[in-house]
């Protein structure tokens, strides 16, 4: 499936998903952290489908419940002490922050797996490419090497498996020994072709003049209105954030107001930030009915 | 002027003790088309090489190279990165990076050109190869085909005026060769790029090249044009290049035709019916002899998906493998050809139907079991079964496992002897030819005795001489007792080596039987001979059967 953002220019897209990156690992307020986690998770299952994103949230959640756990054990602030563990004070502040803390890590790691999805080596490279050129080709080499050498590692195990030497069979030393077989072949392997491929490198040029660097994308109307829109909502929601969100605290007891009206306002703003993508697919959608 | 020319080039590799090449003065022209042919290690390679400066290889290089009248070493940088492009034999090394825009970009990038142009060219270049559908693909999604495609437009993006190409079809399958060929084709004639290529396919080859230039022991033998150069090699029965002849020139030559000689099926077809106008066809009864006793390897409606939620690729499979028989798995790419060896092999289970080896199911055997004195399988890459830095350790390895440690010593000398690699025992295995490597992968698999050999592919990529040696490897281990199961997409292979055959197509076999009669009654996917002979001569599939058949037969 093609999402929207797709077609947008990579400017536009960072500054996105820079934004909703940023601004969940700056607050710990929970309704903000509730807000990033539903449109993460909902931007996440668009883009990738519900079953990758429930074989995420496996580990998602194994970060978050050790992360709830830990603080407590470990961080005594707090004035509402619920139980002793040993002479150590459990508070309910600690407890809460150990939850908002782990549901704001499991919300950043879910937009990491969106940020994966929608910024693209390629748009990575046009963002990059322009002030590195060599590094922003060596990514783009290194990205092709990656599945190449996944597709050898398989090739050899079943090539050696066929002639009875099974990686997955065997003592803990013989396993490690067909290990050190496996990568040696693929090293062997891989120098042969690389050879192969520098030879190429330099028959098409490469270092024959001072590299370009060629990039796909230009912009257009519509990458102008999505910049203008999301740098707004991106001030708006920061500048609310500032003045009150964040004035949410745990320690030494939970202070702070969630519900004003200027706050409401915040939570709007960041919620209209964070669906902006899946706004725009929706729109499309309508248009085209 | 001419594009290129030499002027006695003579080239040694370091260590060599003669010249890969030897004197070679040529001269190509403008917008031609040359065909450079000849046996594995004849230099071809090496010639090509020497014409493209920033790849011509370490050692010793005398005589001279021009290019538009100019010493090559004289020439700037860009003017020979662009004005030469050059296609190597393997799609995979020659991509640099990781997405098909990119690619097409990157030698344009090299040379400095501005992002305005560049987007240009790539576009024109797409449109020209119909990469459009697959432009905004990853490299690594696309076929072999598509990838050789795409290093051809690579190339051309740059628009060079010469275009070397190094057996560019070798790895490809025959739809994907032709697909490459007619690419090439165009490339000649609608833009008039000069292309120089090295090939041993010479079937779909030889009808578009204008020039033939044949190569011997490092030396050019032969340097004609097509039509001259098919009717010298046609009264030379014997010759050794005769081999590696489309079928109807060999038919053709060996009834000793005068006059035009045909080259193409076409031309071949029309030829013959003339030939044979008035005379009686004497029919061919080839008797085939039905396999003997039970399969050794059989699989019975095996049904496999290599993840829940994605398509079959095999559905219903039913397959047997008898001692003693050479069994060829043929069918389109993606048909599920390579699983079904795979499954067969035991390495990938069902999840349905069974395998059975020896009569038992291949999952009541302890891991490891079958391998050893069992089954055998030889993968597309022999790459992936060398380890040691000499084939002698590599063939060692194989030879203790089975042998014992006081006989390994003496079965590598014997195998190695069999399949003429003793020469090269202490060489490191990357070091050999391809059909060396392929043959040298196989006396390594035989070392653990198999009592059935399953090959993916083995003549990918190796020539004629080399397929020939290889198939009298297999019909040894046939007459020893042992099945040999073949996985190839090579037709003549087929229909001349293999006793059976099996045709998958989607997933299943869709037919099979005697390797003559399932030739003899498709119209498409068979053999060039058969396709020459169809309706005039019956029954008849290599080109040695039509001869045979034109020979027998008397005027009524």
């Amino acid at each position: 499936m093609k999402h929207i953002f797709h077609i947008y220019h990579p400017v536009v897209v960072f500054l996105y998903i820079m934004s909703a990156l940023i601004l969940t690992m700056l607050t710990l307020n929970p309704v903000c952290i509730a807000i990033s986690f539903l449109a993460g998770s909902g931007y996440a299952i668009y883009l990738r489908g519900m079953r990758k994103y429930l074989k995420t949230l496996r580990f998602v959640a194994i970060i978050f419940l050790i992360i709830a756990i830990v603080n407590p054990l470990f961080n005594h602030n707090g004035i509402t002490i619920l139980f002793y563990m040993g002479d150590n004070p459990i508070t309910l502040e600690a407890l809460l922050f150990g939850l908002a803390s782990g549901g704001m890590l499991a919300s950043v790691m879910v937009w990491f797996t969106c940020y994966n999805v929608i910024m693209t080596n390629e748009k990575f490279l046009h963002l990059f490419g322009r002030a590195l050129p060599t590094a922003a080709l060596m990514l783009s080499m290194i990205m092709r090497l990656l599945p190449v050498t996944r597709y050898k590692i398989s090739r050899i195990r079943a090539a050696q498996a066929a002639m009875g030497l099974n990686a997955k069979s065997g003592t803990l030393r013989q396993r490690m020994a067909h290990g050190v077989r496996i990568s040696s072949i693929l090293m062997s392997w891989t120098m042969e072709d690389s050879i192969e491929t520098a030879d190429t490198m330099n028959a098409r040029g490469y270092g024959s003049a001072k590299r370009t660097s060629f990039s796909a994308f230009s912009w257009s109307a519509h990458d102008i209105t999505a910049f203008a829109a999301i740098a707004a909502l991106v001030g708006g929601t920061a500048t609310l954030m500032i003045l009150t969100l964040s004035q949410f605290v745990y320690y030494p007891m939970i202070g702070g107001e969630l519900g004003s009206p200027l706050g409401i306002a915040g939570y709007a703003a960041y919620a209209l930030l964070l669906c902006f993508p899946l706004l725009l697919e929706l729109w499309e959608t309508l248009r085209w009915r | 002027m001419e594009m290129i020319r030499t002027d006695k080039l003579t080239f040694t590799y370091p260590g060599g003790e003669r010249p890969a090449i030897e004197d070679i003065s040529i001269d190509v022209q403008p917008s031609e088309f040359v065909l450079v042919c000849g046996q594995s290690g004849c230099g071809k390679t090496t010639l090509l090489r020497c014409l493209k400066r920033e790849i011509t290889p370490h050692g010793n290089l005398a005589g001279d190279v021009f290019f538009h009248g100019k010493p090559l070493s004289d020439i700037d940088a860009i003017t020979s990165a662009r004005g030469i492009g050059f296609v190597r034999q393997n799609p995979e090394n020659q991509i640099v990076t990781d997405t098909v825009w990119h690619e097409l970009a990157f030698g344009l990038e090299n040379i400095g050109q501005p992002t305005q142009i560049i987007r240009r060219r790539v576009a024109e270049t797409a449109h020209f190869f119909g990469i459009n559908e697959w432009f905004e693909k990853k490299v690594f999604e696309l076929s072999g085909g598509q990838k050789q495609i795409l290093s051809l437009a690579a190339v051309m993006a740059m628009q060079p005026e010469v275009l070397m190409l190094d057996e560019p079809t070798a790895q490809l399958d025959p739809i994907a060769a032709k697909e490459f060929l007619t690419l090439l084709s165009r490339i000649n004639r609608e833009l008039g790029t000069t292309v120089i290529m090295s090939e041993h396919r010479l079937e779909d080859v030889l009808p578009l090249a204008g020039r033939v230039l044949l190569m011997e022991d490092g030396r050019v033998s032969m340097n004609r044009d097509t039509a001259s150069f098919v009717r010298e090699i046609a009264v030379q029965p014997g010759h050794v290049f005769n081999k590696a002849l489309p079928s109807a020139v060999r038919i053709s030559s060996a009834l000793n035709e005068t006059g035009d000689i045909p080259v193409t099926v076409r031309e071949g077809r029309l030829w013959l019916k003339a030939r044979m106008a008035g005379k009686e066809v004497a029919g061919q009864e080839r008797p085939e002899t039905a396999p003997e006793g039970a399969p050794v390897l059989s699989a019975k409606e095996a049904w496999f998906r290599y993840d829940a939620g994605e398509q079959f690729v095999l559905r219903g499979l039913n397959c047997d493998v008898y001692a003693g028989r050479m069994l060829a798995v043929v069918g389109g790419n993606a048909s599920g050809k390579t699983t079904a060896l795979n499954v067969l092999s035991g390495q990938k289970t069902p999840v349905r139907g069974s395998i059975k080896y020896m009569g038992k199911n291949i999952r009541k055997y302890k891991a490891g079991e079958i391998y050893k004195s069992g089954i055998a399988m030889l993968s597309q890459d022999p790459k992936t079964m060398f380890v040691y830095d000499t084939l002698q350790d590599d063939l060692m390895e194989a030879a203790v496992m089975v042998h014992g440690k006081s006989q390994a010593a003496q079965s590598v000398a014997e195998i190695a002897e069999t399949f003429g690699l003793t020469h090269l025992l202490t060489h490191h295995p990357y070091d050999l030819s391809g059909g060396e490597q392929q043959k040298a992968a196989i006396a390594k698999l035989l070392l653990l005795q198999p009592r059935i050999l399953l090959l993916d592919e083995p003549t990918k990529g190796i020539d004629v001489y080399a397929k020939d040696e290889l198939a009298a490897l297999l019909k040894a281990r046939c007459a020893a007792g042992d099945a040999v199961v073949v996985v190839t997409h090579d037709v003549e292979f087929a229909a001349k080596h293999a006793d059976e055959i099996a045709m998958i197509f989607n997933g299943e076999v869709i037919c099979g039987g005697g390797a003559h009669s399932f030739f003899a009654g498709n119209t498409f996917y068979t053999t060039s001979a058969n396709r020459i002979s169809r309706g005039i001569l019956e029954g008849a599939v290599t080109a040695e059967d039509v001869i045979e058949l034109c020979k027998t037969s008397k005027r009524s």
